[in-house]
Protein backbone atom coordinates (compact mmCIF):
# COMPACT_ATOMS: atom_id res chain seq x y z
CA UNK A 1 0.00 0.00 0.00
CA UNK A 2 2.98 2.40 1.05
CA UNK A 3 4.90 1.57 -2.05
CA UNK A 4 1.66 2.06 -4.18
CA UNK A 5 1.84 5.43 -2.79
CA UNK A 6 5.15 6.55 -3.25
CA UNK A 7 5.27 5.65 -6.86
CA UNK A 8 1.65 7.20 -7.70
CA UNK A 9 3.49 10.54 -6.33
CA UNK A 10 6.93 9.85 -8.42
CA UNK A 11 3.93 9.54 -10.99
CA UNK A 12 2.42 12.54 -10.33
CA UNK A 13 5.43 14.68 -10.20
CA UNK A 14 6.56 13.23 -13.16
CA UNK A 15 3.06 14.41 -15.18
CA UNK A 16 3.41 17.61 -13.86
CA UNK A 17 7.15 18.32 -14.47
CA UNK A 18 6.62 17.65 -18.09
CA UNK A 19 4.57 20.26 -19.19
CA UNK A 20 7.26 22.91 -17.84
CA UNK A 21 10.17 20.99 -19.62
CA UNK A 22 8.00 21.09 -22.89
CA UNK A 23 7.02 24.47 -22.81
CA UNK A 24 3.80 24.85 -24.12
CA UNK A 25 1.51 26.99 -25.83
CA UNK A 26 -0.09 29.74 -23.81
CA UNK A 27 -2.63 31.58 -25.76
CA UNK A 28 -2.72 35.11 -24.50
CA UNK A 29 -5.75 35.88 -26.88
CA UNK A 30 -8.75 34.54 -24.95
CA UNK A 31 -11.18 34.67 -27.98
CA UNK A 32 -14.12 36.33 -26.10
CA UNK A 33 -12.68 40.00 -24.78
CA UNK A 34 -9.44 41.79 -24.94
CA UNK A 35 -8.88 40.96 -21.55
CA UNK A 36 -4.79 41.04 -21.33
CA UNK A 37 -4.43 43.61 -23.82
CA UNK A 38 -4.33 47.53 -23.88
CA UNK A 39 -5.03 49.72 -26.66
CA UNK A 40 -3.10 53.05 -27.15
CA UNK A 41 -2.86 55.67 -29.91
CA UNK A 42 -5.94 56.40 -32.23
CA UNK A 43 -8.44 53.37 -33.11
CA UNK A 44 -9.11 50.06 -31.02
CA UNK A 45 -10.05 46.34 -32.18
CA UNK A 46 -12.81 44.63 -31.97
CA UNK A 47 -14.16 41.09 -30.59
CA UNK A 48 -16.09 39.64 -33.42
CA UNK A 49 -16.84 36.05 -33.85
CA UNK A 50 -13.95 35.18 -31.32
CA UNK A 51 -11.56 37.14 -33.44
CA UNK A 52 -9.86 40.37 -32.81
CA UNK A 53 -10.56 42.73 -35.93
CA UNK A 54 -8.96 46.37 -35.97
CA UNK A 55 -10.82 49.31 -36.12
CA UNK A 56 -9.02 52.44 -37.87
CA UNK A 57 -5.97 53.17 -36.21
CA UNK A 58 -2.59 53.59 -36.36
CA UNK A 59 -2.72 52.60 -33.08
CA UNK A 60 -1.41 49.25 -30.77
CA UNK A 61 -3.28 46.76 -29.47
CA UNK A 62 -0.51 45.63 -26.65
CA UNK A 63 -0.07 42.63 -24.47
CA UNK A 64 0.21 43.62 -20.87
CA UNK A 65 1.78 40.78 -19.54
CA UNK A 66 4.82 42.00 -19.38
CA UNK A 67 8.10 41.70 -21.50
CA UNK A 68 8.79 38.87 -23.67
CA UNK A 69 11.87 37.10 -24.86
CA UNK A 70 13.37 33.43 -25.44
CA UNK A 71 9.83 32.82 -26.83
CA UNK A 72 7.89 31.90 -30.17
CA UNK A 73 4.60 34.23 -30.73
CA UNK A 74 2.40 32.59 -32.69
CA UNK A 75 -0.66 34.72 -34.99
CA UNK A 76 -3.23 32.85 -36.53
CA UNK A 77 -4.77 35.61 -38.95
CA UNK A 78 -6.57 36.83 -42.10
CA UNK A 79 -6.55 40.17 -45.08
CA UNK A 80 -9.48 39.89 -47.01
CA UNK A 81 -8.17 42.74 -48.78
CA UNK A 82 -5.25 43.65 -50.94
CA UNK A 83 -5.20 47.13 -49.41
CA UNK A 84 -5.71 45.37 -45.66
CA UNK A 85 -2.49 46.43 -43.46
CA UNK A 86 -1.63 45.01 -39.60
CA UNK A 87 1.38 44.16 -38.09
CA UNK A 88 3.01 42.64 -34.81
CA UNK A 89 5.00 44.70 -32.83
CA UNK A 90 7.58 43.08 -30.76
CA UNK A 91 11.10 44.03 -28.48
CA UNK A 92 9.34 47.24 -27.52
CA UNK A 93 11.75 48.14 -24.62
CA UNK A 94 9.31 50.42 -22.73
CA UNK A 95 5.33 49.80 -21.83
CA UNK A 96 4.03 51.49 -24.80
CA UNK A 97 1.55 54.90 -23.80
CA UNK A 98 1.32 55.51 -27.40
CA UNK A 99 1.81 54.56 -30.81
CA UNK A 100 5.09 55.77 -32.31
CA UNK A 101 7.53 54.90 -29.40
CA UNK A 102 7.28 51.16 -30.50
CA UNK A 103 7.52 51.83 -33.92
CA UNK A 104 11.27 53.66 -32.91
CA UNK A 105 12.58 51.90 -30.71
CA UNK A 106 10.59 48.02 -31.24
CA UNK A 107 10.01 46.49 -34.15
CA UNK A 108 6.69 46.06 -36.73
CA UNK A 109 6.42 42.42 -38.05
CA UNK A 110 4.57 43.41 -41.09
CA UNK A 111 1.68 42.65 -42.68
CA UNK A 112 0.75 43.68 -45.81
CA UNK A 113 0.83 42.25 -48.73
CA UNK A 114 1.25 45.33 -51.05
CA UNK A 115 4.28 46.02 -50.17
CA UNK A 116 7.62 45.95 -51.31
CA UNK A 117 10.46 43.17 -50.23
CA UNK A 118 11.18 45.74 -47.31
CA UNK A 119 7.26 46.30 -46.46
CA UNK A 120 5.51 43.17 -46.94
CA UNK A 121 3.92 40.51 -44.72
CA UNK A 122 6.74 38.73 -42.17
CA UNK A 123 9.35 41.61 -42.88
CA UNK A 124 10.57 43.71 -40.10
CA UNK A 125 8.96 47.21 -41.41
CA UNK A 126 11.60 48.99 -44.09
CA UNK A 127 14.32 47.01 -42.57
CA UNK A 128 14.82 43.24 -43.63
CA UNK A 129 14.08 41.87 -47.11
CA UNK A 130 11.95 39.34 -47.64
CA UNK A 131 13.29 35.51 -48.28
CA UNK A 132 10.30 34.43 -49.36
CA UNK A 133 6.70 35.85 -49.94
CA UNK A 134 4.73 33.36 -48.12
CA UNK A 135 1.17 34.58 -47.60
CA UNK A 136 -1.77 32.61 -48.38
CA UNK A 137 -4.45 34.05 -50.73
CA UNK A 138 -7.07 36.79 -49.39
CA UNK A 139 -9.54 34.85 -47.12
CA UNK A 140 -7.39 32.04 -45.96
CA UNK A 141 -5.67 31.92 -42.99
CA UNK A 142 -1.67 32.55 -42.29
CA UNK A 143 -0.16 31.35 -39.69
CA UNK A 144 2.87 33.51 -38.55
CA UNK A 145 5.62 32.66 -36.30
CA UNK A 146 8.18 34.85 -34.95
CA UNK A 147 10.60 33.60 -32.83
CA UNK A 148 12.32 35.79 -30.19
CA UNK A 149 16.24 34.30 -29.46
CA UNK A 150 18.35 36.91 -27.78
CA UNK A 151 19.12 39.00 -30.16
CA UNK A 152 17.67 37.00 -33.36
CA UNK A 153 14.72 37.39 -34.75
CA UNK A 154 13.31 34.74 -37.08
CA UNK A 155 10.25 35.00 -38.93
CA UNK A 156 8.11 32.01 -40.18
CA UNK A 157 4.97 32.21 -42.26
CA UNK A 158 2.74 29.58 -43.29
CA UNK A 159 6.21 27.45 -43.22
CA UNK A 160 8.26 29.74 -44.77
CA UNK A 161 11.04 31.32 -43.47
CA UNK A 162 10.59 35.13 -44.71
CA UNK A 163 13.29 36.95 -41.93
CA UNK A 164 15.96 35.84 -40.14
CA UNK A 165 17.69 39.07 -38.62
CA UNK A 166 20.36 39.41 -35.87
CA UNK A 167 20.82 42.51 -33.94
CA UNK A 168 23.67 44.79 -35.34
CA UNK A 169 23.55 43.43 -38.83
CA UNK A 170 22.91 45.76 -41.74
CA UNK A 171 19.92 47.63 -42.75
CA UNK A 172 18.62 50.10 -45.60
CA UNK A 173 18.46 53.91 -45.33
CA UNK A 174 15.77 55.20 -43.53
CA UNK A 175 13.47 56.70 -46.31
CA UNK A 176 10.23 57.70 -45.25
CA UNK A 177 9.91 59.99 -41.61
CA UNK A 178 6.95 57.50 -40.36
CA UNK A 179 9.59 54.09 -41.35
CA UNK A 180 11.55 53.45 -37.53
CA UNK A 181 14.41 54.77 -36.46
CA UNK A 182 17.66 52.77 -37.01
CA UNK A 183 19.02 51.08 -34.08
CA UNK A 184 19.49 48.24 -31.46
CA UNK A 185 16.60 46.83 -30.09
CA UNK A 186 16.32 44.95 -27.03
CA UNK A 187 16.26 41.06 -26.53
CA UNK A 188 13.41 41.33 -24.12
CA UNK A 189 10.57 43.93 -24.85
CA UNK A 190 6.77 44.48 -25.13
CA UNK A 191 4.36 43.16 -27.75
CA UNK A 192 1.38 43.79 -29.65
CA UNK A 193 -0.98 43.96 -32.42
CA UNK A 194 -1.59 47.41 -34.74
CA UNK A 195 -4.49 48.45 -36.28
CA UNK A 196 -3.75 50.15 -39.23
CA UNK A 197 -6.52 51.58 -42.34
CA UNK A 198 -5.82 51.36 -45.77
CA UNK A 199 -4.41 54.13 -47.98
CA UNK A 200 -8.42 55.57 -48.34
CA UNK A 201 -8.54 55.67 -44.53
CA UNK A 202 -10.91 52.66 -44.37
CA UNK A 203 -10.41 50.14 -41.53
CA UNK A 204 -8.22 46.93 -42.78
CA UNK A 205 -10.50 43.89 -42.59
CA UNK A 206 -8.15 42.35 -40.86
CA UNK A 207 -8.86 39.12 -38.53
CA UNK A 208 -6.79 37.16 -35.39
CA UNK A 209 -7.82 33.93 -34.65
CA UNK A 210 -4.87 33.21 -31.93
CA UNK A 211 -2.11 34.95 -30.28
CA UNK A 212 -0.06 32.58 -28.27
CA UNK A 213 3.85 32.11 -27.17
CA UNK A 214 6.00 29.21 -25.86
CA UNK A 215 9.19 29.72 -24.40
CA UNK A 216 11.57 28.61 -25.78
CA UNK A 217 13.11 25.36 -24.47
CA UNK A 218 16.62 27.05 -23.20
CA UNK B 1 61.51 61.66 1.47
CA UNK B 2 60.69 61.04 5.24
CA UNK B 3 58.62 58.27 6.26
CA UNK B 4 56.54 60.46 8.34
CA UNK B 5 55.94 62.79 5.40
CA UNK B 6 54.85 59.98 3.35
CA UNK B 7 51.98 58.98 5.68
CA UNK B 8 51.02 62.73 5.99
CA UNK B 9 50.85 62.63 1.92
CA UNK B 10 49.29 59.57 1.76
CA UNK B 11 46.51 60.58 4.78
CA UNK B 12 45.96 63.79 2.61
CA UNK B 13 45.27 61.85 -0.19
CA UNK B 14 42.79 59.10 1.43
CA UNK B 15 40.99 62.05 2.54
CA UNK B 16 40.75 64.24 -0.13
CA UNK B 17 39.18 61.28 -2.01
CA UNK B 18 37.17 60.09 0.67
CA UNK B 19 35.65 63.58 1.22
CA UNK B 20 35.40 63.83 -2.71
CA UNK B 21 33.14 60.32 -2.82
CA UNK B 22 30.83 61.22 -0.14
CA UNK B 23 30.11 65.23 -0.42
CA UNK B 24 30.05 64.22 -4.71
CA UNK B 25 31.51 67.51 -6.57
CA UNK B 26 30.54 69.44 -9.06
CA UNK B 27 31.36 67.42 -12.52
CA UNK B 28 31.18 69.57 -16.02
CA UNK B 29 29.15 68.14 -18.89
CA UNK B 30 30.07 70.83 -21.06
CA UNK B 31 33.30 71.58 -22.10
CA UNK B 32 32.86 75.05 -22.92
CA UNK B 33 34.27 74.05 -26.76
CA UNK B 34 32.67 71.60 -28.66
CA UNK B 35 29.80 69.22 -28.30
CA UNK B 36 31.64 66.56 -27.27
CA UNK B 37 29.74 63.78 -24.98
CA UNK B 38 26.22 65.09 -26.60
CA UNK B 39 24.50 64.05 -29.39
CA UNK B 40 21.16 65.43 -31.50
CA UNK B 41 18.09 64.02 -32.45
CA UNK B 42 15.17 65.51 -34.25
CA UNK B 43 14.94 68.50 -36.11
CA UNK B 44 17.44 71.44 -36.02
CA UNK B 45 20.65 71.62 -33.89
CA UNK B 46 22.94 72.89 -30.81
CA UNK B 47 26.26 74.85 -31.76
CA UNK B 48 28.78 75.99 -29.70
CA UNK B 49 29.66 79.78 -30.21
CA UNK B 50 31.56 82.16 -27.90
CA UNK B 51 31.66 79.27 -25.20
CA UNK B 52 27.68 78.94 -25.12
CA UNK B 53 25.60 76.05 -26.65
CA UNK B 54 23.12 77.86 -28.74
CA UNK B 55 19.85 76.34 -29.84
CA UNK B 56 18.53 76.62 -33.95
CA UNK B 57 15.35 75.28 -34.87
CA UNK B 58 13.44 72.31 -33.78
CA UNK B 59 12.00 70.77 -31.74
CA UNK B 60 14.71 68.21 -30.98
CA UNK B 61 17.11 67.62 -28.23
CA UNK B 62 20.73 67.45 -27.29
CA UNK B 63 21.05 64.17 -24.95
CA UNK B 64 23.91 63.38 -22.86
CA UNK B 65 25.37 60.52 -24.16
CA UNK B 66 26.74 58.77 -20.88
CA UNK B 67 24.06 56.96 -20.23
CA UNK B 68 21.54 57.22 -17.05
CA UNK B 69 21.61 58.80 -14.16
CA UNK B 70 19.64 59.27 -11.18
CA UNK B 71 20.30 60.53 -7.64
CA UNK B 72 22.12 63.62 -8.71
CA UNK B 73 21.89 67.39 -9.23
CA UNK B 74 21.51 68.34 -12.66
CA UNK B 75 22.67 72.09 -13.08
CA UNK B 76 21.88 74.32 -16.13
CA UNK B 77 22.44 78.27 -16.71
CA UNK B 78 21.17 79.94 -19.41
CA UNK B 79 19.62 82.95 -20.86
CA UNK B 80 17.25 83.70 -23.26
CA UNK B 81 18.48 85.63 -26.37
CA UNK B 82 14.84 87.62 -26.25
CA UNK B 83 13.04 88.72 -23.65
CA UNK B 84 11.33 85.16 -23.54
CA UNK B 85 12.45 82.23 -25.36
CA UNK B 86 10.96 78.12 -25.01
CA UNK B 87 14.00 75.56 -24.46
CA UNK B 88 13.84 72.43 -21.47
CA UNK B 89 15.99 70.29 -19.54
CA UNK B 90 14.84 66.60 -20.17
CA UNK B 91 15.50 64.02 -17.46
CA UNK B 92 14.07 60.58 -16.84
CA UNK B 93 14.17 59.50 -20.25
CA UNK B 94 14.25 55.88 -19.91
CA UNK B 95 16.04 54.62 -23.14
CA UNK B 96 18.38 56.03 -25.44
CA UNK B 97 16.71 58.81 -27.51
CA UNK B 98 16.83 58.69 -31.32
CA UNK B 99 14.04 61.59 -31.90
CA UNK B 100 12.33 64.10 -30.56
CA UNK B 101 8.82 62.36 -29.17
CA UNK B 102 10.00 59.80 -26.89
CA UNK B 103 11.30 61.83 -24.78
CA UNK B 104 8.60 63.95 -24.34
CA UNK B 105 5.92 61.01 -23.38
CA UNK B 106 8.43 58.81 -21.33
CA UNK B 107 10.65 61.41 -19.85
CA UNK B 108 9.78 64.74 -18.00
CA UNK B 109 10.57 68.56 -19.77
CA UNK B 110 11.77 70.58 -17.18
CA UNK B 111 9.55 73.99 -18.93
CA UNK B 112 11.91 76.76 -20.01
CA UNK B 113 9.57 79.67 -20.87
CA UNK B 114 8.26 82.44 -18.71
CA UNK B 115 5.14 83.59 -21.05
CA UNK B 116 3.41 80.41 -21.58
CA UNK B 117 -0.01 82.38 -21.96
CA UNK B 118 1.24 83.68 -24.90
CA UNK B 119 0.82 80.35 -26.59
CA UNK B 120 -2.38 79.39 -24.92
CA UNK B 121 -0.84 77.39 -22.37
CA UNK B 122 -1.32 77.83 -18.14
CA UNK B 123 0.97 78.25 -15.46
CA UNK B 124 1.81 74.48 -15.23
CA UNK B 125 3.97 75.47 -18.30
CA UNK B 126 6.11 78.02 -16.50
CA UNK B 127 10.02 77.68 -16.58
CA UNK B 128 10.59 75.07 -13.91
CA UNK B 129 7.61 73.12 -14.06
CA UNK B 130 7.54 69.33 -15.29
CA UNK B 131 5.91 70.46 -18.82
CA UNK B 132 2.41 70.49 -18.22
CA UNK B 133 2.08 68.43 -15.18
CA UNK B 134 3.04 70.62 -12.11
CA UNK B 135 2.26 73.43 -10.88
CA UNK B 136 4.67 76.42 -10.24
CA UNK B 137 5.17 77.26 -6.66
CA UNK B 138 6.63 80.54 -7.58
CA UNK B 139 7.71 82.10 -10.71
CA UNK B 140 11.32 82.38 -10.57
CA UNK B 141 12.38 82.87 -14.08
CA UNK B 142 14.14 85.81 -15.40
CA UNK B 143 13.69 87.10 -18.70
CA UNK B 144 16.28 87.62 -21.53
CA UNK B 145 19.22 88.40 -21.29
CA UNK B 146 19.59 87.94 -17.76
CA UNK B 147 20.99 84.75 -16.55
CA UNK B 148 19.25 81.54 -14.72
CA UNK B 149 20.46 78.80 -13.00
CA UNK B 150 18.10 76.07 -12.71
CA UNK B 151 18.74 72.82 -10.02
CA UNK B 152 17.29 69.31 -10.92
CA UNK B 153 17.42 67.40 -8.23
CA UNK B 154 16.62 63.29 -8.96
CA UNK B 155 16.32 61.78 -5.57
CA UNK B 156 14.78 58.54 -6.33
CA UNK B 157 11.49 59.07 -7.37
CA UNK B 158 11.21 62.36 -5.95
CA UNK B 159 12.12 65.46 -8.69
CA UNK B 160 12.70 68.98 -7.20
CA UNK B 161 13.78 71.94 -9.38
CA UNK B 162 15.26 75.28 -8.03
CA UNK B 163 15.15 78.27 -9.88
CA UNK B 164 17.52 80.84 -9.29
CA UNK B 165 17.38 80.02 -5.29
CA UNK B 166 13.66 79.28 -5.64
CA UNK B 167 11.97 75.65 -5.43
CA UNK B 168 9.26 76.20 -8.48
CA UNK B 169 8.70 72.06 -8.28
CA UNK B 170 8.97 69.21 -5.93
CA UNK B 171 7.22 66.42 -7.41
CA UNK B 172 6.98 62.97 -6.45
CA UNK B 173 5.94 59.79 -8.75
CA UNK B 174 2.59 58.92 -8.83
CA UNK B 175 1.35 62.04 -7.22
CA UNK B 176 -1.62 63.64 -9.16
CA UNK B 177 -1.54 65.56 -12.25
CA UNK B 178 -4.15 67.36 -14.60
CA UNK B 179 -5.47 66.25 -17.49
CA UNK B 180 -3.81 66.35 -20.79
CA UNK B 181 -5.19 69.07 -23.18
CA UNK B 182 -3.01 69.08 -25.92
CA UNK B 183 -1.84 66.63 -28.51
CA UNK B 184 1.70 67.61 -28.04
CA UNK B 185 1.97 67.25 -24.05
CA UNK B 186 3.50 64.23 -22.61
CA UNK B 187 1.17 60.98 -22.14
CA UNK B 188 0.92 61.05 -18.00
CA UNK B 189 2.37 57.88 -16.23
CA UNK B 190 5.28 57.15 -14.04
CA UNK B 191 8.88 57.79 -15.05
CA UNK B 192 12.24 55.76 -14.23
CA UNK B 193 14.28 56.87 -10.89
CA UNK B 194 17.34 56.41 -13.67
CA UNK B 195 17.01 58.28 -17.49
CA UNK B 196 18.68 59.88 -20.14
CA UNK B 197 18.79 63.61 -20.48
CA UNK B 198 19.10 66.31 -22.59
CA UNK B 199 18.38 69.97 -23.44
CA UNK B 200 15.59 70.83 -25.76
CA UNK B 201 15.92 73.06 -29.55
CA UNK B 202 12.56 74.29 -29.09
CA UNK B 203 12.14 76.16 -32.77
CA UNK B 204 13.81 78.62 -35.14
CA UNK B 205 12.04 82.02 -33.03
CA UNK B 206 12.90 80.45 -29.80
CA UNK B 207 16.85 80.89 -28.94
CA UNK B 208 18.36 80.09 -25.74
CA UNK B 209 22.15 79.76 -24.57
CA UNK B 210 23.59 77.53 -21.93
CA UNK B 211 27.00 77.95 -20.28
CA UNK B 212 26.52 75.73 -17.74
CA UNK B 213 25.58 72.33 -17.47
CA UNK B 214 26.65 70.13 -14.22
CA UNK B 215 26.04 67.74 -12.44
CA UNK B 216 26.72 66.36 -8.85
CA UNK B 217 25.76 62.90 -6.98
CA UNK B 218 23.40 63.23 -4.20
CA UNK B 219 25.18 62.18 -0.69
CA UNK B 220 23.86 58.95 -0.33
Amino acid sequence: MRRSIMLLAIALVAATATPAMAAEWKQIFNGKDLTGWKQVGPGHFEVENGMLKPIGGMGLLYYTGGKISNSVIRVVFKVTNANDNAGVFIRIPVEPREEWMPVNYGYETQIYDAGDEHHCTGVLYSLTTAAARASKPLGEWNTMEITLDGPHTVVVLNGTKVTDYTEGQPVPERTKDYEPQRGTRPNAGYIGLQNHPREDKSDSAVYFKEVSIKKLGK
Amino acid sequence: MSKRLMLVLAFLAFGSLAAGAETGEWKQLFNGKDLTGWKHVGPGRMYVEDGLIKTEGGMGLLYWTSGKVSDCTIRVVFRMRDKNDNSGVFIRIPVEPREEWMPVHYGYEVQVDNEPEKSNEDEYHYTGTLYSLTKPMVKAGKPGPEWNTMEITLDGPRTIVVVNGQKVTDYTEGQPVPERKFDFEPQHGRRPDKGWFGLQNHSKDDVVFYKEVAMKSLKK
